[in-house]
């Protein structure tokens, strides 16, 4: 070619070529539907589950583990998060539960959070609508603190006030956001 | 003319020399900067880039300086001046040197690392790779299968336009991340968007030192299916949110995950055992007694620490485990690497040729030697 021997050129090509192989694509499978064991079935979305007492249900989001309940918990979830899992518990408290600025309050000092005055803590929730009408729903987070953050929901009724908490990272609560308001939103009394 | 004299620049021993010096200095400065980047990131910047910049200017990383080192060592077997009997202990030594480049490029491009999670009594039958992401749209609609398609992560390219017939209209990539959040959306020029990005959008955060906590996002602009469907559609790995699109005909999940190999084999976690150490917390071992399915037939296996299971090209060790309320889980971590026994080949090789330059060269020295001292 250029008075050059080809094969002292094939190191060369030899080299290029072994870094410029394969090309991406899309490509289409089939994967037969596995029947779910137990676990994997408590996973999945699933209809509103009665509670064990309480005669109210709810509907678990997708991906939640509900776990037995036990002493004053109606529902326990454990769900996965980025860096571990997260816990949520549905408690039923007689009359207001104590009062929301009482409870928000302790729920911020377990943060290591200032409490709020009374004139706050408007600014501090926001007011959603589900089964049992309006209800309170509160993000909680001390910037300082990764390893938890709270979402609670504060459910008022007739017969005593709910509270939905959830405890996960802070680098977790957002993302799980919004199947907690799902479940929050879904609690309601059947209909007889 | 310029051919001839490159191809004599980098045959030139200096050119071996120099890349030799400043493998050294990689690994010192990839070593220690593992420390705050992490194994991957430093593995990434230093060792498996073509070029690694310092403020502007570009130096050769790890990649390039292996491939250079390469071709000069390929390039030094065509001097004719070394082939003779007296040399053949050094061909065979840089023969053993050029094949230890060669499984190092085979490991770079054609191995896989993969974790299997398997739960107590679960049958898995794929590897979630720890690197590679896809993007795949899920068939659900069929009774007995689910038809997946995937698109693997070198296709998600910022700008690149996507078709194929089981993809609803097209898609075009607007944002992809190796590491991201959801955050409130505040931005609403743009639209309409669909799903979670009508709430959320994508933030880009600095990767974790540990790569599964990365957690890739990707915004893609759905057109063409209908005024319902198109729009801007937010994904992220392990939401817990399902998107869905729906082309009239069929409704297909989109998600987001680490990319999938589905393998001709399939465990089932039988037990998972875990030994402490007496009298403490400290683990002593795992093991997880699994049923290997392969095609009709079924055996027990116990995989565990310093015993992990070979089979189809690939090494399933035992890595981790978790334990929840009612159950325990497994965390195998698989290694498909063909260039695994090429750093024994060629140690053993390098090895006979330095013994047998060794024996070539020793005699003619003595004898040099004897009579200088005559002399």
């Amino acid at each position: 070619m250029l008075g050059i021997p080809k094969f002292r050129l094939l190191p060369a090509i030899l080299g290029i070529g072994l870094v410029g192989c394969g090309n991406p694509e899309i490509t289409v499978y089939q994967v037969p539907k596995a029947p779910q064991p137990p676990a994997q079935a408590a996973a999945a979305p699933q209809p509103a589950q009665a509670a064990p007492s309480a005669g109210i249900l709810w509907k678990v989001p997708p991906g939640w583990i509900e776990k037995p309940a036990s002493g004053m918990r109606l529902a326990s979830f454990e769900m996965p998060t980025a860096d571990g899992k997260g816990d949520c518990s549905i408690i039923t408290l007689a009359g207001d539960g104590g009062g929301t600025l009482n409870n928000l309050n302790r729920w911020r000092s377990q943060l290591g959070l200032d409490p709020i005055p009374p004139s706050e803590l408007d600014s501090a929730m926001s007011t959603r609508t589900g089964g049992f009408g309006d209800y309170s729903f509160f993000r909680i987070v001390n910037p300082e603190v990764d390893e938890k953050a709270f979402l609670v929901s504060i459910i008022h009724t007739d017969r005593g006030a709910l509270f939905v908490k959830l405890t996960a990272s802070r680098r977790s609560i957002d993302s799980l956001t919004e199947p907690f308001q799902a479940l929050s939103d879904s609690i309601h009394i059947p209909d007889e | 003319m310029m051919l001839r004299s490159l191809l004599r620049a980098l045959s030139h021993p200096r050119v071996f020399f120099f890349c030799c010096i400043w493998l050294i200095v990689l690994l010192t400065v990839g070593t220690i900067a593992q420390r705050d980047l992490g194994l991957y990131l430093a593995q990434e910047k230093y060792f498996s880039s073509w070029f690694l910049f310092v403020g502007f200017l570009p130096l050769p990383g790890g990649r390039l300086t292996m491939l250079l080192t390469f071709i000069n060592l390929a390039l030094f077997h065509t001097k004719k001046t070394l082939w003779r009997p007296k040399k053949i202990g050094v061909l065979i030594t840089h023969f053993g040197a050029l094949l230890l480049l060669v499984g190092g490029f085979l490991t770079a491009y054609f191995s896989s690392e993969g974790t299997m999670v398997i739960n107590e009594g679960e049958t898995v039958s794929f590897v979630s790779s720890d690197e590679v992401k896809e993007l795949v749209l899920a068939d659900q609609n069929h009774p007995d299968y689910d038809e997946i398609t995937a698109i693997p992560e070198a296709l998600l390219k910022v700008g690149s336009t996507l078709t194929h017939p089981n993809i609803p209209g097209s898609f075009e990539v607007l944002e992809y991340y190796r590491n991201c959040r959801p955050v409130p959306r505040k931005n609403q020029d743009s639209g309409p968007y669909r799903g979670l990005a009508e709430r959320f959008e994508l933030e880009r955060i600095p990767e974790a030192q540990e790569r599964q906590q990365n957690r890739a996002g990707i915004v893609l602009k759905v057109s063409g299916i209908d005024e319902q469907n198109d729009g801007i559609y937010a994904l992220y790995e392990r939401s817990p949110m399902l998107q869905t699109l729906s082309d009239g005909q069929r409704t297909v999940a989109l998600v987001l995950r680490r990319e999938r190999t589905y393998l001709p084999f399939s465990l089932e976690l039988l037990d998972f055992q875990q030994n402490l150490h007496p009298g403490t917390g400290m683990a002593k071992s795992y093991r997880s007694i699994v049923n290997l399915h392969q095609g009709e037939t079924s055996r027990r296996v116990v995989i565990q620490m310093n015993e992990p299971l070979r089979l189809a090209g690939r090494t399933f060790f035992q890595a981790s485990f978790f334990k929840g309320n009612n159950t325990e889980t497994t965390v195998l971590q698989v290694v498909k690497n063909y260039g695994r026994m090429f750093p024994y080949i060629s140690s053993i090789i390098m090895c006979i040729g330095l013994l047998i330059h060794l024996v070539i060269k020793v005699p003619g020295l003595i004898a040099k030697k004897k009579s200088e001292s005559n002399a």
